[in-house]
């Protein structure tokens, strides 16, 4: 009851409420724009907090970072464009539901899913972020490569039928991971010379080049030029039967979101592709997965809207910021004197508790924001196809020039949108290799600094206990979807033998 | 599941990759900092995985082909035959404007370059040419440029054919 006063005052007194409010819609735009990643909308409003009061300041960059996480599946559902990693997962479905004219019901459940999720977020966070801050002490280097293949288990269920196409794809992506410094010795690596490589390719860039520009490219060569399908041109939320079919999987992503979001640098992306991959394993309608599931928005944007909050447990708990937009907010906090850690809750519980109640405000704001511009955003995209493909264009290249003012990146989005379209052409299926790009430094650095800890022995990956459960998990996950496989293209052959 | 022709050609060209990847991998050079796994060791790895699945997926189009006969191969072009070369040609000429635009940026600057390239585009995807598609295009430009380089604050190329460089 304490905490709550303190967190009404705290709010009350200061201009947190409107900050909130701003926040959100300062990082829906900033999500929404491709390039622009949720720790660049916060670091641009960094230099605005040094002037204010500590609440304000923290609540007005925390607020930045959700609203930029849900703004990220804007452009993922209309456009194929995630704005931010973590949506790649939801374009999947959301984009299918929008090409059937469902672009309302799409985003209505991406709301709602990323309403539930934040706060189901917000309420492990203000519940259990003492016992949980151990889980990231748990973690090792093992354990970080385990988790890393235990992602990778999901190329599997994100393979469209088709195992072999899927690993080629996510091996392609491990590839692009590899490209920039060693992360043990810093020698380059597949850089040719280079400089603006030596840094590594972003993930981000990877996704827009293979969404957004891919897309296009197939866009561009259907005719006939009549406006893309209109459908349902509003905001649909969903009613209580879509609720209730949407109960299962934005538990599931929800689970999923705050292990992953209390692992330091395990983030919103791996949650979002494991909560979809695992909603449709537990799906009692999983073929409708990937032509236009509403389960596939539900699971992968409660998922990346819990780690909204959960990735604040090892941040204010231990002062470890387990994510670049966690590094910003720890920056706010600097800024202003707190030092996040153990003594936080009791040298500055105002700001604490404020930051709990401002992130209340900052998903309701979320919500009503989101009523707001959502129907435009339908509209605007229901324009005729031309103008539609030279607009998001335009929007791309020019969100991907914002990153590193780098006309090299957009060459280079460019190079793996041909990529796209070709693997596309081959039928290969792109998640997986999205996932590879996203996992593989992860994988690579904590195997190799497991094997520096040990001096090359391999024993430490099944000695260390959160390892050895982690890869068991990934073996059965893998075990299991190749059985489903399996069973499923055998049914056909079994069919045929019987009617022949 | 079917294997194809262009699945053949996709092994083919995983393969390749492969062979490519490598040598490349080979050439990386070692470290004294290097641990036992070195700065090519994961990429060699990598390589031969590539290696495997390029392999499987030959062996398995060739198996059926061989099994199947000609007649498959008729089959496996379905997509392609039934929509012909015009499709990745308009493909290849929205490909062109991008990559004009990635040339001409740094000399004519952000809001001219985005600006011809959102009329570029929007021509070649069958927009009438009038005064409409200019206007728009312009705004275009100007639009995201004010969006960028004035509400966001970041830098945008203003070209050097302006500055007399």
């Amino acid at each position: 009851m304490d905490a709550l006063s303190q967190a009404t005052h705290a709010l009350y007194t200061s201009w947190a409420i409107p900050g909130a409010f701003l926040g959100v819609l300062w990082g829906i735009l900033g999500g929404a724009l491709p390039g622009i990643s949720p720790s660049i909308a916060m670091a641009l409003l960094l230099p605005l907090t040094y002037s204010m009061e500590p609440v304000t300041a923290i609540v007005l960059l925390a607020s930045v970072y959700v609203g930029a996480e849900y703004g990220g599946s804007i452009p993922a559902i209309l456009i194929r464009t995630p704005g931010t990693n973590s949506a790649s997962a939801t374009v999947i479905d959301g984009y299918e539901m929008a090409r059937q004219g469902r672009a309302g019901e799409a985003l209505g459940i991406s709301l709602m899913a990323g309403l539930v999720g934040g706060l189901f977020g917000l309420l492990v966070l203000v519940v259990a972020t003492k016992p949980l801050a151990m889980v990231a002490l748990a973690f090792t280097p093992p354990a970080y490569f385990a988790l890393g293949v235990l992602g990778i288990s999901v190329v599997a269920g994100l393979s469209s039928g088709s195992l072999i196409k899927g690993l080629v794809a996510a091996v392609i992506g491990l590839m692009f991971s590899m490209v920039g410094s060693d992360p043990v010795s810093g020698v380059p690596r597949f850089t040719f010379g280079e400089p603006d490589l030596l840094g590594g390719i972003k993930p981000l860039l990877i996704m827009v080049g293979l969404f957004a520009v891919t897309e296009m490219l197939v866009q561009i060569s259907e005719p006939p030029w009549a406006k893309a399908n209109a459908g349902e041109a509003r905001l649909q939320l969903p009613n209580w039967a879509m609720l209730k079919r949407l109960f299962k999987p934005t538990a599931i992503g929800s689970a999923i979101g705050t292990f992953e979001g209390v692992t330091p640098g395990a983030g919103g992306t791996i949650a979002a592709f494991m909560a979809y991959s695992e909603a449709k394993r537990w799906s009692s309608k999983p073929e409708e997965f990937g032509k236009g599931s509403p389960e596939g928005i539900a699971a992968p944007e409660s998922a990346n809207n819990v780690v909204t909050a959960t990735a604040l447990v090892p941040l204010l708990s231990l002062g470890i910021p387990g994510s670049n937009s966690a590094a910003v907010l720890l920056g706010g906090f600097l800024v202003h004197g707190l030092q996040p850690g153990p003594m936080l809750f009791e040298k500055a519980p105002e700001v604490v508790y404020g930051l709990y109640g401002g992130l209340l405000i900052a998903n309701i704001a979320m919500v009503l924001i989101g009523l707001v511009i959502l129907t435009p955003c339908i509209w605007l995209v229901n324009r005729p196809k031309p103008w539609l493909i030279a607009f998001i264009l335009a929007l791309v290249v020019s969100g991907v020039y914002s990153v590193h003012q780098s006309m090299f990146e957009v060459g280079l989005v460019l190079g793996v949108g041909v990529l796209g379209y070709v693997l596309r052409f081959c039928k290969v299926p792109l998640l997986p290799m999205v996932l590879g790009v996203v996992l593989g430094f992860m994988i690579e650095s904590n195997y190799r600094r497991s094997l520096l800890l040990t001096g090359g022995d391999h024993s430490i990956f099944v000695t260390d206990n959160v390892s050895l459960g982690l890869l068991i998990l990934a073996a059965v996950l893998t075990a299991y979807s190749l059985w489903r496989e399996f069973t499923k293209s055998a049914a056909p052959t079994n069919a045929a033998a019987k009617t022949g | 599941m079917r294997a194809t022709w262009s699945e053949f050609l996709l092994g083919l060209a995983m393969l390749l990759l492969s062979a490519g990847y490598l040598y490349t991998a080979s050439q990386i050079p070692d470290s004294l900092l290097s641990d036992v796994v070195g700065a090519g060791g994961v990429p060699k790895a990598l390589g031969w995985a590539m290696a495997i699945l390029g392999a499987i997926l030959c062996t398995r189009s060739a198996v059926v082909w061989l099994r199947d006969g000609a007649a498959s191969t008729h089959g496996d072009n379905d997509d392609a035959s039934a929509t012909g070369v015009r499709p990745h040609l308009l493909a290849l000429g929205l490909l062109a404007i991008l990559a004009a635009y990635v040339v001409i940026t740094p000399y004519l600057g952000y809001p001219c370059s985005t600006a011809l390239m959102v009329g570029a585009v929007a021509r070649f995807g069958g927009a009438p040419f009038n005064r409409n598609l200019i206007v728009i295009a312009l705004a275009a430009g100007l639009g995201l440029w004010l969006m960028f380089g004035q509400l966001l604050g970041i830098q945008m190329v203003m070209g050097s054919l302006w500055d007399g460089r």
